[in-house]
C-alpha cells in the first residue's frame, strides 16, 4: 500500500513541478485512499507542494524568465489574501462558495476548450517587465 | 516632465495587487484554486511569444510563499498532523524537478490542454468536495 502512496504522490508532484498544479489530486489520494481527515489532507497538500514546487523552481530558476518584481506584488498581497481568505472561511458557508468557484472554473476551462485562438499583438500593454 | 508610461505602470500594479489578493483569498477560503487565478491572470500580462511557459513558472514561484504561509497556519492550529508525512517529501521532490524539465520539452498548447482539463476537473473536484 505504501509503493501505491508513493507512486501516485510521485505522479502529482510532476504535474505540480510543470507549474500547472495538481487540482487537489495529493488531498484526493490521501482522503480516499489513504483515510486521511480533509483538513489535514488540504495542510498536507500545501506542505507537499512546498517540496515539488520548491525543487521544480530550483531548476526553473536559472533556465526562465522570472519576473521578480511582479512575483513580489503577487506574493505580498497574496499573502494579505490567504490571511484575510482564512478568516473569512470561518464566518462564511464555505460550501456554497466553493460550489460556485468550482462551477465558474469549470465553465471557464470548458469555454475555453471551444474558444478560437486569438493572437495578441506583442506591443499591446499593459505587459510586465 | 511626467512620465506618459506611468499610468500604464501603475495600472499593471494594481492588476498584480487585486490578482494576488484574489489569488490569496480563494486558497485561503476554500484551500486550492490560487494558482489557477494567477495563471489566468499572469497570461494576459506576459506577452513575449517565447514566453508562455513562464507564466506557470511565475504562478508557481508566486504560489509557494503563498502556500508556506497557509501550511503554517494549517501546521501551528492543529488542523494538519506531520505523522507519516515523511514518506512522500522525496517522491515530492524528484516528481518536481522531472515535471521541471517535461515543462521544456513539451509543446505548449499541449501544456495549455492539461492545463485545462486540470482546470475544468479542479472545478468539478470543488463542486463535489464535501
Amino acid at each position: 500500500m505504501q509503493i501505491l502512496n508513493i507512486i501516485a504522490a510521485f505522479i502529482i508532484a510532476i504535474l505540480s513541478g510543470m507549474g500547472i498544479g495538481s487540482g487537489g489530486l495529493f488531498t484526493i489520494w490521501l482522503t480516499a485512499v489513504a483515510g486521511t481527515t480533509q483538513l489535514a489532507a488540504q495542510g498536507l497538500n500545501l506542505l507537499f507542494f512546498l517540496f515539488s514546487g520548491g525543487s521544480s523552481m530550483a531548476v526553473h530558476i536559472g533556465k526562465r524568465k522570472i519576473y521578480w518584481k511582479a512575483i513580489l506584488i503577487l506574493t505580498v498581497s497574496g499573502i494579505v489574501g490567504t490571511l484575510a481568505g482564512s478568516f473569512v472561511a470561518g464566518l462564511l458557508p464555505v460550501g456554497a462558495i466553493r460550489t460556485i468557484f468550482g462551477a465558474t472554473l469549470m465553465i471557464s476551462g470548458i469555454a475555453s476548450l471551444f474558444s478560437g485562438k486569438k493572437r495578441r499583438d506583442p506591443n499591446e500593454s499593459p505587459q510586465i517587465k | 516632465m511626467v512620465n506618459s508610461k506611468a499610468p500604464e505602470h501603475l495600472k499593471t500594479i494594481l492588476k498584480l495587487l487585486l490578482l494576488g489578493t484574489a489569488a490569496g483569498f480563494v486558497n485561503g477560503l476554500i484551500g486550492s484554486g490560487g494558482g489557477i487565478l494567477v495563471v489566468f491572470g499572469l497570461a494576459p500580462l506576459i506577452t513575449d511569444p517565447d514566453g508562455k511557459r513562464d507564466v506557470f513558472v511565475n504562478a508557481l514561484a508566486v504560489m509557494l510563499p503563498i502556500s508556506l504561509v497557509s501550511a503554517i497556519s494549517y501546521i501551528s492550529t492543529g488542523r494538519t498532523d506531520l505523522t507519516g508525512f515523511g514518506v512522500y517529501i522525496i517522491p515530492a521532490a524528484i516528481g518536481g524537478v522531472i515535471g521541471a524539465f517535461i515543462l521544456d520539452k513539451i509543446n505548449v498548447p499541449v501544456i495549455k490542454k492539461l492545463f485545462t482539463a486540470l482546470v475544468i476537473w479542479s472545478g468539478i473536484y470543488l463542486m463535489i468536495r464535501k
